[in-house]
């Protein structure tokens, strides 16, 4: 076998192999480099928002606009560690707490869910709760990330119970989405273990 | 670590109630090409549930302790893809190396195996929802079992179908996606199956 | 001559030799999103992108890329330019990335991409094969997005979010779990399949 048939046969296809890899891997870096303080600050900025909408304020459009009403009204309480333990919401004009805000996590039907969950000074009466993060079906459990899902908690008082989609519900219930009872159930029960825990700092 | 959710309801959900094929319709191209025949039907089957257990677990290992270290997590989707091919390739080999006869019912199908998308599908779904080392085991093999019941399933009710008349438009794919659905639904049946509390 | 040459390459990925009802190739990564219109619409826009993109850059190469790693090559590229979609979906489209989830890194064993690229642009030019690759990922979307649009209307009332049937509509929940995909396409396929072979006759 000639020299140049051995370097086309063997050489060749590795070289070329690792010249593409290279080459594609330098792109994408470079685009992810460029693009990963925007991922970061869409991140900060979510979990700005949903403390905001938890507590009931209304979310502004435009990230700075957020920043700055999240800069004046809410407080973040830390424990001797230096974890952050949940979110004082101070009124519009007063300085009083008017909320506090949980952030908290419990198993979905495919992984963890997290929430943000607003009460009132009592701890009782919920203000409102935003899913941050959840890997349930898209369509189906991811519905609980659509509006008027999270929109039935707000001025409710756990524990919570669950009725069907279209059915009426009642002082403390809440609509489950249809399909998707596990998911449901999961966020049922965040809310009514992260109440405990509301009332627990409350005291 | 440990998200609360049990190994075995991970891995009767991937099985049942959340079938990989059924519900999220992945490996829909060798699950509607293959499926004639149930022997053929076994043998990839268990093809793809072997390799999806396994690449589950080389996937995880390599997701923890190579592309987190590393900040490398924006390129895992050809990472898992790599070590995917590279895991099916030994297989092959091996398999070929010890057994003929397992070869010939076996072997032919790794190749389908690589762009198999239930595989790729269980990899990054498993690191998406931060699955334990046991997790993913467990939802890798849960997964891969799952999609040989609907493929072998479906290969014995297509046999069955091969004398019935079908409307001509619809034989082929169009009546085997049909049976899909009506498998789907029936699948759904379980979902009151598994209580986890 | 070459006009007419891309026009009969358009007409033909996005009729009579649509991947979907063809071959029933490539559903599996997006079918599971089409219980929502607006999620169907970006991962159609993505799969566009990176069968177009994958095409070119595979025809560009065609010449000198050596037969027996051909496969690997095309994989490589393809899921380059997935993560590249990731990443601005990210970076700039953080409600719908979320969504979508991990369905968007599924683009890359959508098997139209692969296909395309196998079938057509090892053969064509590049400008040819981009024109291929834009060709045959609108054919695949139009379908997917009928089927979108039907199933968020039965299954939830709305299209793109928005309430379209009156108030009182009982969803037909069954349309947005996984039945009513398959269901759905079965449908299609039979109406296309039944209107072309009369044509034919």
């Amino acid at each position: 076998m000639s020299k140049e048939g051995t370097f086309k046969r063997r050489i060749f296809p590795v070289l070329f192999m690792l010249i593409v890899t290279l080459v594609f891997i330098s792109i994408t870096t470079i685009i992810y480099t460029l693009s990963k303080d925007t991922i970061a600050s869409n991140e900060a900025l979510r979990s700005r928002e949903s403390i905001l909408y938890a507590a009931g304020i209304p979310v502004p459009g435009s990230g700075q606009e957020t920043d700055r009403i999240y800069g004046e009204r809410v407080e973040e309480v830390t424990d001797d560690k230096g974890n952050i333990q949940y979110y004082r919401v101070k009124g519009e004009n007063s300085g009083d707490v008017k909320n506090i805000v949980i952030i908290t996590r419990g198993p979905g039907l495919w992984g963890e869910i997290t929430a943000a969950i607003g009460y009132d000074v009592s701890g009782k009466t919920i203000s409102g709760i935003e899913i941050i993060d959840q890997n349930e079906t898209p369509g189906l459990g991811g519905r609980i990330g659509e509006n008027w899902f999270k929109e039935q908690f707000r001025g409710k008082h756990s524990p919570l119970s669950l009725v069907g989609e279209q059915a009426a519900a009642g002082p403390n219930e809440i609509q489950a989405i249809t399909g998707a009872s596990y998911s449901s159930k999961a966020i049922q029960e965040i809310v009514n273990r992260a109440s405990t825990e509301a009332q627990g700092i409350i005291k | 670590m440990s998200n609360g959710i049990t190994f075995y309801a991970i891995f009767f959900a991937a099985i049942f109630t959340n079938n990989i094929l059924l519900t999220n319709y992945l490996g829909m191209c060798s699950f509607l090409a293959v499926s004639r025949e149930v022997k053929t039907s076994q043998g990839l089957g268990m093809a793809v549930a072997i390799v999806m257990a396994a690449t589950s677990v080389l996937n995880w290992l390599a997701y923890r302790y190579i592309l987190v270290p590393l900040d490398l997590v924006y390129l895992r989707f050809i990472v898992f893809i790599v070590i995917i091919a590279a895991f099916v390739q030994l297989i092959e080999m091996i398999i070929e190396r010890v057994s003929d006869s397992l070869y010939a019912s076996l072997g032919i199908f790794l190749p389908l195996i690589t762009v198999n998308c239930a595989i790729l599908g269980v990899c990054l779904f498993m690191v998406i929802r931060e699955y334990t080392l046991l997790q993913a085991f467990f939802y890798g093999l849960g997964s891969g079992i799952g999609w040989a019941l609907a493929i072998i399933a479906m290969a014995g009710i297509r046999q069955k179908m091969a004398k019935a008349r079908v409307p001509k438009g619809l034989a082929g794919a169009g009546i085997t996606l049909i049976i899909a659905g009506i498998m789907a639904l029936a699948f759904m049946g379980f979902s009151g199956m598994i209580q986890i509390t | 001559m070459a006009q007419s040459k891309v026009k009969r390459v358009f007409l033909e990925d996005l009729g009579s030799g649509n991947p979907v009802f063809a071959q029933v190739l490539g559903i599996c990564s997006t079918l599971a999103v089409t219980n929502v219109l607006k999620n169907t619409v970006v991962m159609c826009a993505g799969l566009v992108f990176t069968t177009a993109l994958s095409n070119l850059t595979v025809s560009a190469m065609r010449n000198v890329m050596p037969g027996r790693i051909r496969m690997m090559v095309e994989t490589l590229i393809i899921a380059s330019y997935v993560i590249i979609v990731d990443i601005v979906l990210r970076a700039y489209l953080p409600d719908v990335s979320r969504q979508l989830g991990p369905y968007v890194g599924l683009i890359i064993t959508n098997c139209i991409i692969m296909g395309r690229a196998e079938a057509f642009a090892l053969n064509n030019p590049p400008g040819l094969s981009f024109i291929d690759g834009i060709a045959s990922g609108l054919g695949y979307s139009y379908v997917l997005m009928a089927i979108a649009v039907l199933r968020e209307l039965l299954g939830s009332g709305t299209i793109w979010g928005y309430r379209v049937l009156w108030e009182s509509w009982t969803n037909w929940s069954i349309m947005v779990m996984a039945p009513g995909a398959f269901f759905m396409l079965a449908i299609f396929i039979w109406i296309v399949k039944g209107s072309s072979k009369r044509e034919k006759k």
